[in-house]
């Protein structure tokens, strides 16, 4: 091949590589869409949303409080089994500044209800019309997703899993 | 003696640049990538990819369906092939290829044309396979040739005593311009890279709800949807919505959406793709029937996906306390809800009225056995008189500003394949000199076509006709430029003159 190209071979055959590359990092980022989730040590998302009754609760009613946030509905049986021991903890920890708060997904009202009623529970339930708090602004996936606010409104922990008591008790205690 | 190493190393630098770029311009490496992807492309096809399988975990479908295999064939990634970096990187890699090999023939190719001397030496004409001359002749003869040639449509150059007439300069780049489509086509597949160039995926609608898009940027509602069974039987016969897509409040486009036929809005396609199979419950007119007297008290109205709570039927009060959309009994989990969707409605109502003590009665229309298993007891029948029920609809929302690249990279590779196959470069000199006009001729291709022509522009003038010289008298002058050298027709001045 004659060598008198140079320069401009040299950066065309530079600037083709830079792109190749560039363009199977993006099919590799494209192809895993990675999944966004909230970390421990940010602050807790704001949010406001009805309450079952038709009055409004947001986050910043709760400060100075340990929160204990999590979405839940009734179709999810995870949900449904974790629910006995965050009443207990409710019940337990009420009194030294803890707070269950249990945002729904979007059910109706009268399900939301009996779900109560059946399950006797007397922490403060909102409902999330939209799913827009938890998809949105707390990048929950699969539910039950609990997260745990400190009296700082800063997320000290977040679960994806059922909870039971003795799991919260090891999260909370220090917090309090 | 730092400056030195820095030069010692651009130097080995360059080299290896040089290298690489050599290793591009190779049509040994270019075949053989094409012939790689080939392969590939083939072992692709011989089960179905991972996208289009019909079951969720590909790690048990290979294996189930195609055997040992088949579990192989997933194991070494090809169920996922054509999303694969390697793939991609061949891709990319005959691009690259694509765009020096370009470079490397294309640009001396462009630089020797434009360079071309009119004038040869009438040795060189001599050699060529077309060749005649004119005893005799003047500079009017000359003229003359260059007008008959200018009649058939060649560009005609002259300098003293000489000309050149040339037709068809562009079909001589016919291989560059192919490349350039096949570049354009790379670049059209990966631009669904770009953020908001590509999006693909299924909507399910119930009727009367409308869901955002944010990638696309508008909303589309289902206004209505039906489903349609073939008599008898349950094949299904069609499945139709009516679409609406609103950008913020207003509506800017609504079709009846069938099979095949999409609403195209904003660069994006909305196609009926599929339907929920199992209905589920909208609204219900419920009757009260008194069990003791067995008379009806009167109806009441049930709205199944936000149903109010309470119900007046004559003089009772009917009020829901629990409501399950998808209802279970299960004798250890106990009464719930499977889904968020009133596919199998259970409703529990707490009834009060005169002479009534507050008394509990399910109500499961799709279960009414239930329903009798628990309420021997029970004062009332709640009979459900009418329902209307729904399908989910299915719709997938496309889109994919790559595919008008695509189109154009076709078109521009086809173009090239047609200045390729169908167009000639076609090139005559005539030299006059001492008294005699020399006129020779090339082409790259379709010699006996160019002889004809060849032959009525000289004859008029009263040369004799020219003869086509046989291939194999000549030399390596009819080759298309041969890789690593540059153009040949200087080279051919110089070796033959």
């Amino acid at each position: 091949m004659a060598k008198t190209a140079g320069s401009t071979r040299v950066l065309t055959i530079l600037v083709l590589l830079v792109a190749a590359v560039g363009i199977i990092f993006a099919v590799v980022k494209f192809n895993n869409k990675e999944v966004v989730v909230l970390n421990k040590g940010e602050a807790a998302p704001a949010f406001t949303l009805q309450t079952l009754d038709g009055n409004q609760a947001s986050l910043a009613d709760y400060k100075g409080k340990v929160v204990l946030l999590n979405f839940w509905a009734t179709w999810c049986e995870p949900c449904r089994d974790e629910m006995p021991a965050l009443q207990q903890a409710y019940d337990k920890y009420k009194e030294q500044g803890l707070v269950v708060v249990a945002a729904n997904l979007d059910e109706n009202n009268i399900t939301i209800k009996g779900f109560i009623n059946q399950y006797q529970l007397n922490f403060p339930i909102l409902i999330d019309k939209g799913r827009e708090v938890a998809l949105d602004r707390y990048k929950v996936g699969p539910i039950p997703t609990t997260f745990i606010i400190d009296k700082n409104g800063v997320l000290q922990s977040i679960e994806q899993t059922p909870l039971t008591l003795m799991m919260i008790e090891d999260k909370i205690k220090p917090l309090l | 003696m730092g400056d030195e190493a820095v030069n010692k190393n651009n130097k080995k630098q360059r080299n290896i640049l040089e290298l690489v770029w050599d290793w591009f311009a190779s049509v040994k490496v270019g075949i053989s990538l094409i012939v790689i992807l080939a392969l590939g492309s083939a072992l692709g096809t011989i089960y179905p990819q991972v996208n289009a399988i019909p079951h969720p975990n590909p790690n048990f479908y290979y294996k189930d369906t195609y055997g040992t295999l088949g579990d192989l064939y997933h194991k070494f990634g090809l169920s996922n092939m054509y999303t694969s970096w390697w793939f991609l990187t061949l891709v990319l890699l005959l691009g690259i290829s694509l765009v020096i090999v370009s470079i490397d023939r294309g640009v001396p190719l462009y630089k020797s044309l434009k360079n071309q001397p009119v004038a040869r030496k009438v040795i060189a004409l001599r050699a060529d396979r077309l060749y005649t001359n004119k005893e005799t002749a003047t500079a009017a003869d000359l003229t003359a040739l260059g007008q008959a040639l200018q009649k058939r449509r060649y560009k005609i150059r002259t300098v003293d005593g000489a000309l050149l007439a040339e037709k068809g300069r562009l079909p001589r780049f016919g291989a560059y311009v192919i490349h350039a489509g096949l570049i354009v086509i790379i670049l059209g597949v990966f631009a669904r890279l770009i953020p908001g160039w590509y999006y693909d995926e299924m909507v399910w609608l119930k009727e009367d709800e409308s869901k955002t898009i944010s990638e696309v940027g508008f909303t589309v509602k289902n206004t209505g949807f039906q489903l349609e069974y073939y008599e008898g039987g349950d094949r299904v016969k069609k499945y139709e919505t009516d679409l609406e897509v609103y950008e913020g409040a207003q509506k800017v486009a609504e079709k009846h959406l069938i099979v095949n036929e999409p609403l195209t809005y904003n660069n994006t396609l909305v196609f009926q793709n599929s339907f929920d199979p199992t209905p589920m419950f909208k609204n219900g007119k419920v009757e009260m029937i008194d069990r003791k007297t067995e008379q009806s008290l009167g109806t009441f109205d049930i709205n199944f996906i936000d149903p109010q709570e309470t119900y007046t039927v004559g003089p009772y009060q009917l009020k829901l306390t629990n409501y399950f959309p998808d209802i279970k009994v299960d004798a250890e989990k106990g009464v719930y809800t499977s889904s968020n969707e009133p596919y199998n409605p259970g409703l529990s109502f707490e009834i009060s009225g005169p002479n009534l003590a507050p008394t509990q009665q399910w109500m499961m229309p799709t279960a009414p056995f239930v329903e009798q298993m628990l309420g021997q007891e029970y004062p009332f029948t709640l009979k459900m008189v009418d329902v209307s029920l729904f399908n989910m609809t299915g719709l997938l929302v496309h889109r994919d500003l790559g595919i008008p690249v695509v189109y154009t990279g076709c078109a521009i590779t086809l173009y090239g394949l047609v200045l390729v196959f169908y167009f000639q470069h076609r090139r005559i000199w005539a030299r006059l000199e001492d008294g005699v006009l020399h006129i020779g001729a090339n082409t790259n291709k379709n010699w006996l076509g160019f002889a004809k022509e060849f032959n009525k522009a000289v004859e008029p003038l009263g040369a004799t006709a020219a003869v086509l010289k046989s291939k194999l008298a000549k030399q390596p002058e009819n080759q298309p430029e041969p890789p690593h050298t540059t153009e040949s027709e200087t080279g051919r001045e110089g070796t033959q003159a």
